[in-house]
């Protein structure tokens, strides 16, 4: 008798038909969270049918086949078992959980968001208070204001698979604020959370003036204005913006998008063992500037004026030394209006100085892998040797200095300028590979020019769209309407 | 009922290795079982069936005379 096909084959169809209907039809079923989950229930069903199909062929004497599944069909089942638990690691397990929860904001993928506003809270704050915020994942927003009193306010968004963990992971999570003494602790108590959930809470909280500040997280980012007392900032990874503070500041964050702070009245050291912020912009600095990253060091007395880093570029003026900077890390670095001295050391990057009209600084400045350029007023007292092993030498200052090639020969590009006061300001350039150029400072700012202005803080990015997820109206709410893009990744 | 006792179990060991593999992973997913560990049920699984098929069917026996015999 023959034998009829099997019917896995369609039934694996019409089940992939009916993935496909759904998606089209009801985008806001979460269908590659439940394939992800789901999908050995497939292989399940795919096993008991064929079995019952073979029984039955047994039953009623018909031929059976030699493997009840074949080769192909085990290749298939290899490749459904490998895209399942890529899926199913990528949504729950190991880093790439990290990964999938961190794009999954903007892929959304698996999970669902929910938007949960916090309540308004007060608690009074004793005079000099100590505020201590821990918020694992998350933005946190301070403002100082002329009051007695600590206000909390926020949002709070939970990714999760049901509505009900995401409602049981906000109860578990819910904001306090303790006080013992001159100490207020806020915590958002995300770590209290016991399921899957990954919740990021914004917080924005007004506090007194007077306060000092302690805020620590793993993610998110961090906008402090208007504190007359220290900040002390730990996170693995944030975005960093601090305004009109009074005091000290203190940051110890690995890694992030943005650092920018403006009109410190005290010093901000500046520490982390992770690459650190990708750029970074230090202006109106009244204490000392300390930055020390594994790669990077950097040390000056005080900044009136403006730094700008970035990966590729540290560009600096109006500032106040001693000043130290060294780097392991590709980087030009060009500096102008400096005082005191300056110690630099770059292995990979060009130079260019431009000290500025006032009392000639000690410089002291070295790259392996880059050109020098430097420019001084015409009158400057200085006392210059600018060597290089493999290069260029160009001197456009005047006679007082002296271009000296090694063994008198130009085609060996090995040479150094020399020259200026005995009593002068010691300048020692030194390069190994790379031209070095030394010209009278004619006012001109060095090239590129410097950033003029911070860029204008980005609006704040509309409400992401609901698909995919199923909200009640009235958690949907958006509470940061004013705040800028800091908030909003 | 076909008396092709071994054709039929050779005949269902995919569907019920298959199975196996579908409950291992529901055991990692959604138990406390990772497919890591649990994975050699698989080999013994397969082994059984190998077994079953391999052991000799008593109906189909009748009437031999096989070593061992009583008579």
């Amino acid at each position: 008798m023959r034998r009829r096909g099997s019917l896995v084959g369609p039934a694996l169809i019409i089940l992939i038909g009916v993935w496909f209907l759904l998606s089209s039809l009801r985008p806001d079923l979460p269908l590659l969270e439940i394939a992800a989950r789901y999908w050995p229930f497939v292989l399940i069903g795919w096993g008991a049918l064929r079995l019952i199909e073979i029984v039955s062929w047994a039953a009623r004497g018909r031929a059976l086949p030699r493997a009840g599944i074949s080769g192909g069909e085990w290749t298939l089942v290899v490749l459904i078992c490998l895209v399942g638990s890529g899926m199913w690691v990528f949504s729950h397990r190991g880093p790439w959980r990290n990964l999938a929860v961190i794009t999954s904001n903007r892929l959304e993928i698996f999970g669902h968001t929910f938007d949960y506003p916090l309540e308004e809270q007060k608690a009074p704050a004793p005079k000099s208070a100590r505020i201590v915020i821990e918020n694992l994942r998350g933005g946190v927003r301070v403002t100082g204001a002329d009051t007695q009193e600590i206000t909390v306010s926020g949002r709070k968004s939970i990714r999760a698979f049901s509505e009900a963990d995401a409602d049981s992971a906000n109860r578990q999570s819910a904001i306090e604020i303790s006080t013992a003494g001159d100490q207020v602790v806020v915590r958002t108590n995300q770590d209290r959370v016991t399921g899957d959930q990954r919740i990021s809470t914004n917080i924005e909280m007004s506090v007194p003036r007077s306060a000092s500040l302690e805020v620590r997280g793993r993610y998110g980012d961090f906008e402090i204005s208007d504190i007359d007392g220290p900040v002390d900032i730990t996170s693995d990874n944030a975005g960093v913006r601090l305004e009109n503070l009074g005091s000290s500041v203190r940051l110890n964050v690995q890694r992030g998008d943005l650092l920018r702070a403006s009109n410190i009245k005290g010093g901000i050291e500046i520490l982390g063992n992770g690459s650190g912020a990708r750029e970074m912009e230090l202006s109106a600095i009244g204490g000392e500037v300390v930055l020390r990253t594994p790669l990077t060091e950097m040390r000056l007395a005080k900044l009136p004026g403006r730094i700008h880093m970035d990966p590729g570029e540290l560009t600096g003026s109006n500032l106040i030394g001693p000043i130290r900077y060294s780097t392991t890390r590709r980087r030009d670095v060009r500096l102008e209006d400096f005082t005191q001295s300056l110690e630099l050391s770059v292995v990979h990057g060009d130079i260019a100085l431009r000290p500025g009209s006032q009392a000639m600084p000690k410089i002291d400045a070295q790259t392996v892998s880059g050109e020098i350029e430097l420019a001084v007023p015409a009158n400057a007292k200085f006392l210059l040797k600018a060597t290089t092993r493999r290069g260029e030498l160009n001197n456009e200052f005047g006679s007082v200095l002296k271009t000296e090639y090694d063994g008198g020969s130009e085609s060996r590009m090995s040479g150094s300028i020399v020259g200026g006061i005995e009593q002068g300001a010691p300048i020692t350039l030194e390069t190994t590979r790379g031209s070095i150029t030394i010209r009278k400072d004619d006012g001109s700012s060095l090239t590129p020019a410097l950033p003029s202005q911070p860029e204008a803080p980005r609006p704040p990015d509309a409400p992401r769209s609901p698909r995919h997820r199923m909200l009640p109206s009235e958690k949907a709410v958006v509470i940061f309407p004013s705040l800028p893009g800091i908030f909003a990744r | 009922m076909v008396s092709d006792k071994p054709a039929l179990i050779r005949a269902i060991r995919g569907p019920i290795l298959l199975m196996t593999l579908g409950l291992l992973f529901v055991a990692d997913f959604f138990g406390s079982y990772r497919f890591s560990k649990t994975f050699p049920a698989l080999l013994i699984v397969f082994g059984v069936m190998w077994l079953l098929e391999r052991l000799p069917d008593r109906h189909h026996d009748d009437g031999r005379t096989g070593e061992g015999g009583f008579l």
